[in-house]
C-alpha cells in the first residue's frame, strides 16, 4: 500500500448529490403512501414507518458513507498489475495482471461531468473493474497508460 | 477449394420442425379457435389451411435450396436467406472446434449435425449445419480443422474413459437428479389436482392404496416408496439420454467425448482453452467413494450452465489415473492444508444465522412449524462440515482448492487462467484476522469464480504472492 493513489477528492460531493437524487425518488413513496392513507383508509402509522427509513438513508447515504467511502479507496497501477484497495464494511484488495487486460474504457455520467469526473472500467475476460471518480484528465492518462501496458505486456507472451 | 454445397434434404424436415417449436406457442390459439369453430370453417377453411401450409413448405425448400456453405482460401462461409441473404464468413483460425451430434431426424436419415464453433463470449455467433452425410461431415471436418485433427473419434483409438451401463446406473441412481425430478413430481401432481379438482387425486389413490392395507401409515409410505422409485427410472431414463455410451479420448491437444442415447453428440475441446477441472463428489456419492469430473471452458459447455462434465462417474481410486491419461496438465499429489480452526465458528455462523431467521417464524406461524429448528440443527453440522473439507494446496502453477457446499468439490485451477484475484475481508473476519479468497477464469458464460472463505492472513499472503508471479 506504500504507493498506491487515492481517487479525486470531489467524488465525496459527487456521491453526495447522487445519493440526493436517490434520496428524492425515495421520497415519491411519501405523497403516495399519504394518498394511501386518505383515499383507501389506510393506517395512519403507514406514512411514518416509510418516512423513517428513508430519513435514516438520506443521513446514512448523504451524510456518513461519501467521506468514508473516498478514503477507502486506493489503486495502483505497475507494470505487472493492477491492484484495488476499496470497501466499508468489506475491504476488498483486487489484484488484475496486465496480461489479462483486455480492454479500457472511460464513462462518464451527466452528474458526473458536472464534477469533472470519470470512471476508469478495465475489462478482462472474467468480468469488469473499475476506478470510480477520477479527474477527467487523470482518467485519460490511467486509461491509456493500462492501454499501452496491457499492449506490451500482451506482445512478450 | 471446396465448392459451394447444399444441405441433405432432410434438412427441410429439420427447418421445419424448428420453427415450428419456435412458433407453436403462437400457433396454438390459432388451431384451437379453428377447430372450435370447424363447422363454419369446414369449406373455404381447409382450403385456406391447405394453402398456408403448401406455401409453408415451397417456402422452406426454397430455403433450403438457397442455403449454402463452402470454403473459399482461409475462410469457411455461408450464405443463407430467401429475402434477406446473409453470408456469414469465418476465418479458418477462429475456428475453436467442430462438434457432430445426431438428433432425431438426423438418426432417422443416418445424417449428422455438424456445429462450428467459434470462441466468442457466449453469445451464438457459431454455424450449424443441421444435415449433412456422415462422410461429408467428416470431410469438412477434417478441411475445418487443418492437419492438426485429421483423426476423428471413429479411428480406432483407445478411449481413456467409458460409462459402462453398471457404471451408468450407479451414476443415476446416486445423482442429484433424483432430488430434482421428486419435486418436478410434486409439482406437477399438486398442478394437476389443481386443474382438474374432479379427478381428486389424492382420494383415489389414498383408497386405491387402502384397500390394500389396512393402516393408513403403511399406504403412506408404499406411496412415498412408489413414488421414489418413479423419480429414480426417471432419473435412469434422463441420465441414459445424456450420458449413455459416454466416451472419452485424449487426442494430442484435444479431448473428443461422445456421449448420447437419444441424441448422439460429439464435443471437442481443445485443451488450451481449458479454464479449470472439479472434482465434485456429491451428497450420496462421497460415502460411496465415488465422484464426477467436470471442466470449466472457455468458448464451450452446454446452453445449460459454464462446465463440462467429462468423466459422469468415477471411483475416488482412479481420479489420479484418470487425470494422469487425461489432463496430466491438472494433475496433482500435494496433500492439501486445513483451514486454521479460528474459521470454524465463521463457517458455522454464516449458515446458522439465516437458519434462524427462517425457522423463528415458521415454528411462530405454521401449524408443526417446530420442526423447522431441525433447520438450524442442520445448519451447525453442516457449517463445522463445510469448514472440516474446506483446504488448499499450491502445486507448482496450479492452485488447488476444495470446499463444500452440499457435495464437495476440489478445483483445479493453473495460475496462467486466473483473471484476477481478489481478497476481501468484512467486519466480523477483521476482528479474527480472516479473509476470504476469490478467483476467477473466464468460461463460456462470461467468467467462473472460485472462493475460500475464512482463510487466515498468512494463507491470504501465501497465495497473493504465488498469483503475483506472473510468466
Amino acid at each position: 500500500m506504500e504507493h498506491t493513489e487515492m481517487i479525486d477528492k470531489k467524488a465525496i460531493s459527487y456521491w453526495r448529490w447522487s445519493a440526493v437524487i436517490n434520496v428524492l425518488f425515495l421520497s415519491l413513496l411519501l405523497p403516495a403512501s399519504w394518498f394511501a392513507v386518505q383515499h383507501w383508509s389506510w393506517p395512519t402509522w403507514l406514512s411514518a414507518a416509510i418516512a423513517l427509513p428513508i430519513a435514516l438513508v438520506a443521513v446514512v447515504t448523504i451524510l456518513l458513507i461519501p467521506p468514508v467511502r473516498w478514503k477507502s479507496w486506493r489503486y495502483d497501477i505497475s507494470s505487472q498489475e493492477i491492484q484495488l484497495f476499496r470497501g466499508i464494511w468489506i475491504k476488498r484488495h483486487i489484484i488484475i495482471p496486465m496480461v489479462r487486460v483486455q480492454h479500457v474504457d472511460m464513462q462518464q455520467g451527466p452528474l458526473m461531468r458536472h464534477y469533472g469526473l470519470s470512471t476508469v472500467i478495465i475489462a478482462t475476460a472474467a468480468g469488469e473493474h473499475e476506478i470510480p471518480a477520477l479527474a477527467d484528465e487523470v482518467a485519460m492518462q490511467v486509461r491509456d497508460h493500462i492501454a499501452s501496458l496491457a499492449r506490451v505486456v500482451d506482445e512478450d507472451v | 477449394m471446396y465448392e459451394p454445397h447444399r444441405l441433405h434434404p432432410a434438412a427441410i424436415l429439420v427447418f421445419i420442425g424448428r420453427n415450428l417449436r419456435q412458433m407453436w406457442q403462437l400457433l396454438l390459439p390459432w388451431f384451437a379457435i379453428i377447430i372450435s369453430k370447424w363447422s363454419s370453417f369446414k369449406g373455404w377453411g381447409t382450403f385456406l389451411l391447405a394453402l398456408t401450409i403448401v406455401i409453408y413448405i415451397l417456402y422452406t425448400v426454397l430455403y433450403w435450396m438457397r442455403y449454402h456453405y463452402s470454403l473459399q482460401g482461409q475462410d469457411f462461409l455461408l450464405e443463407y436467406g430467401l429475402f434477406i441473404r446473409k453470408k456469414i464468413s469465418i476465418p479458418l483460425e477462429r475456428i475453436h472446434g467442430v462438434q457432430i451430434s445426431q438428433g432425431l431426424v438426423q438418426r432417422l436419415f443416418g445424417l449428422v449435425k455438424l456445429e462450428v464453433e467459434t470462441a466468442g463470449g457466449g453469445k451464438k455467433a457459431e454455424v450449424s449445419l443441421v444435415a449433412l452425410e456422415q462422410i461429408e461431415a467428416e470431410r469438412l471436418r477434417t478441411a475445418l480443422h487443418g492437419e492438426n485433427a485429421q483423426a476423428s473419434v471413429e479411428t480406432e483409438t483407445k478411449a481413456a474413459y467409458q460409462l459402462t451401463t453398471g457404471r451408468l446406473l450407479l451414476a443415476a441412481s446416486t445423482s442429484n437428479g433424483i432430488g430434482v425430478t421428486l419435486v418436478a413430481m410434486i409439482t406437477v401432481v399438486s398442478q394437476l389436482d389443481e386443474w382438474f379438482p374432479t379427478l381428486q387425486l389424492y382420494e383415489q389413490a389414498g383408497q386405491r392404496l387402502g384397500h390394500l392395507f389396512l393402516s393408513s401409515y403403511l399406504s403412506i409410505i408404499l406411496g412415498i416408496v412408489l413414488a421414489l422409485i418413479l423419480a429414480w427410472i426417471l432419473s435412469v431414463v434422463g441420465w441414459l439420454a445424456r450420458y449413455g455410451s459416454f466416451t472419452l479420448i485424449r487426442e494430442g491437444d484435444r479431448i473428443l467425448i461422445k456421449q448420447g442415447w437419444v441424441e448422439k453428440k460429439q464435443l471437442n475441446l481443445p485443451v488450451n482453452r481449458l479454464q479449470a477441472i472439479m472434482v465434485v463428489e456429491g451428497l450420496l456419492r462421497r460415502p460411496l467413494g465415488l465422484a464426477s469430473i467436470q471442466l470449466v471452458s472457455a468458448g464451450y459447455g452446454d446452453s445449460s450452465g459454464t462446465t463440462v462434465v467429462i468423466a459422469p462417474l468415477l471411483r475416488k481410486t482412479e481420479i489420479s489415473s484418470f487425470s494422469q491419461t487425461v489432463l496430466p496438465e491438472f494433475a496433482f499429489e500435494t496433500e492439501l492444508e486445513q483451514i486454521d480452526p479460528r474459521a470454524r465458528f465463521s463457517y458455522i455462523m454464516r449458515l446458522l444465522f439465516p437458519s434462524l431467521l427462517i425457522a423463528a417464524p415458521i415454528s411462530i406461524f405454521v401449524p408443526y412449524g417446530y420442526l423447522s429448528w431441525l433447520l438450524p440443527v442442520a445448519a451447525i453440522i453442516l457449517g463445522s462440515k463445510q469448514y472440516h473439507d474446506a483446504a488448499w494446496a499450491i502445486e507448482a502453477d496450479k492452485l488447488i482448492l476444495r470446499s463444500r457446499s452440499l457435495g464437495l468439490v476440489t478445483s483445479v485451477i493453473p495460475r496462467c487462467r486466473i483473471q484476477w484475484l481478489g481478497v476481501s475481508q468484512h467486519l466480523f473476519q477483521r476482528r479474527k484476522g480472516l479473509h476470504r479468497l476469490t478467483l476467477t477464469t473466464a468460461s463460456t458464460a462470461g467468467g467462473a469464480s472460485f472462493a475460500l472463505p475464512h482463510i487466515e492472513s498468512k494463507t491470504a499472503a501465501i497465495i497473493k504472492a504465488w498469483f503475483q508471479q506472473y510468466k
